[in-house]
């Protein structure tokens, strides 16, 4: 066999193999990265050594001298959390000067775009973040959830960040008319939390809050709530009764319009034949269909009642996931949400 | 009409010479969840994937795996892909990752099954027994790195310089590790013959 006898007969055996992938490629699912990892890293265009020594002995000398300053100043001691719908990380050093800013999803990488941070004090750089959340509406009158999260080694610095923190936001977006729900929770440093966080392309702190109220209410499924905003999470546990002064502190919570419909009142008389005794009111399926929807916004594709158990059972999609929602007929109370694929 | 049946029985005329071209604005689109530039990128890249994973994997289900595996990552990154003139070097980057990350995987838990399958039940799909010789030679006699370079320039229609560049090595070792290889594989098809 010469060399061009074994290239096609190599080209033959490829050519032949059944591969039948581009379904089940479609299929699997994937969530968007948020940078690249170990596996997608590109190549960066390689710089000649000699070139990378000057520059090298260079940064020996810059790292020399700036390393005791550094030291006192870079190093991290706050890590500060607002999760709207983007993702914020801000670090900050000992003094509360921001010394690192991250997005942890893809709507807050484009927020903090070219925000110069470098140096400013974090409520500073806080209120502008705000700004930007304000000026690209993912902050508005009907959409005012804020979680902010705050971790620092000393339980006390933590509490005391949380408290001013707090305080600004409420100041700053005041003097906007804007009435903001803002959740504030202290963070705890786990690899789990960590790791599901970076599973599901979410924050450590909206991950904290999740796990929260799967503490509160285990029937719950992590897969079924890392899509939803805030606003639509705390609607949720509104809904289904979760007790939310437990994990987060809050002085807004009252505000956050009930989505349960307030039921006929027993004493009003509903018509003169009906009985109540007898026979259970239920919610309207306009109301069972809001109530689902004020937890995830999207289309409604199925609604049955179930009669035997008194319940509504609502499907909404939501680009490629499909939420299953039960109600309770008689309270509006959410039992039960699902989420598939 | 007459020009494009000319051009037509040009490009036949020589069995390896369609050449991949990937617009890199595929991975834009893809980014933006535009299904019909995956299906353009994966037509383009099919079997020239398929060979590497192959050269990898020496296997044919684990180079579907592994293929599988490099696609969707694919999407899942495409975002964040920079353009930078060499889109397959990205995708044999990803495809060769994965790879090494299973191998690291495997040795952790050790796999109860045999590891040898026979080659026969390999890959049963070649109907032509001399094509499976061939096969099992390129598998069995050559080094990781030959086995790319081997596959690629006989699927791929790439030439030894966009081989080497996309598989980031010297276009002098990309020919010699070629050679070398193909010398090997002359030598022990002869020995097949002779002795059948």
């Amino acid at each position: 066999m010469n060399e061009k006898q074994i290239l096609e007969s190599l080209k033959r055996t490829v050519d032949q193999a059944p591969i039948d992938i581009l379904d089940k490629i479609k299929q699997q699912p994937r969530t968007k990265m948020l940078r690249h990892d170990d596996i997608t890293r590109q190549d960066i265009n390689k710089i000649p050594l000699r070139k990378l020594m000057s520059y090298a002995s260079i940064a020996a000398v810059f790292i020399f001298v700036l390393f005791g300053w550094q030291f006192m100043t870079r190093m991290p001691d706050s890590y500060v959390y607002l999760d709207v719908n983007p993702s914020i990380e801000i670090v900050t050093n000992r003094q509360d000067k921001v010394i690192n800013l991250q997005a942890d999803n893809v709507d807050g990488q484009r927020l903090i775009e070219d925000l110069k941070y470098k140096g400013k004090k974090v409520y500073q750089v806080t209120e502008e973040i705000l700004d930007r959340m304000v000026s690209e509406n993912y902050l508005d009158k009907e959409q005012e959830f804020l979680l902010l999260s705050v971790y620092n080694k000393n339980q006390e610095r933590a509490e005391e960040q949380k408290q001013n923190l707090d305080r600004k936001i409420h100041e700053h977006l005041q003097a906007k008319e804007l009435q903001p729900i803002v959740l504030a929770q202290k963070l705890d440093n786990t690899s789990t939390i960590e790791k599901y966080a970076k599973e599901y392309g979410i924050s450590v702190s909206k991950m904290t809050f999740i796990r929260n109220m799967i503490i509160l209410n285990p029937e719950l499924k992590t897969e079924a709530l890392v899509n939803l905003s805030i606003g639509e999470l705390v609607r949720l546990s509104q809904g289904m009764g979760l007790e939310l002064d437990k994990i987060i502190d809050s002085d807004d919570l009252e505000k956050v319009e009930p989505i349960v419909p307030a039921l006929p009142e027993k004493d009003e008389p509903i018509s003169p034949e009906s009985q109540p005794e007898t026979v259970d009111e239920i919610i309207s399926s306009d109301q069972a269909r809001s109530i689902a929807l004020s937890v995830v916004k999207g289309t409604v594709t199925d609604f049955d009642y179930d009669e035997d158990d008194f319940e509504y059972e609502v499907e909404i999609e939501v680009g490629d996931l499909e939420y299953e929602i039960i109600i309770d007929a008689k309270t509006g109370v959410i039992l039960q949400v699902e989420v598939d694929d | 009409m007459l020009i494009f049946t000319f051009v037509y029985g040009e490009d036949t005329g020589n069995s390896r010479n369609n050449k991949i071209e990937i617009d890199e604005s595929l991975f834009k689109r893809i980014a933006r969840d535009d299904m019909t530039a995956l299906d353009g990128l994966y037509e383009i890249t099919e079997r020239t994937m398929y060979a590497f994973s192959l050269s990898l994997t020496k296997d044919h289900q684990r180079a579907l795996d592994l293929m599988q595996d490099t696609y969707v990552k694919i999407l899942s990154a495409a975002h964040l892909y920079k353009p930078m003139g060499k889109p397959l070097a990205w995708m044999f980057t990803i495809a060769r990752n994965l790879h090494y990350s299973n191998v690291r995987k495997d040795k952790r838990n050790i796999s109860l099954e045999p590891e040898e399958i026979s080659d026969n039940k390999r890959f049963s799909y070649v109907t032509d027994i001399n094509d499976r010789i061939v096969l099992e030679g390129v598998l069995s006699l050559l080094s990781e790195e030959e086995r790319e370079i081997v596959m690629l320039y006989a699927v791929s229609g790439m030439k030894h310089k966009e081989i080497a560049e996309s598989l980031g090595l010297k276009l002098s070792t990309t020919l010699s590790k070629y050679h070398r290889a193909l010398k090997k594989l002359r030598k022990y098809l002869e020995g097949k013959e002779a002795r059948s």
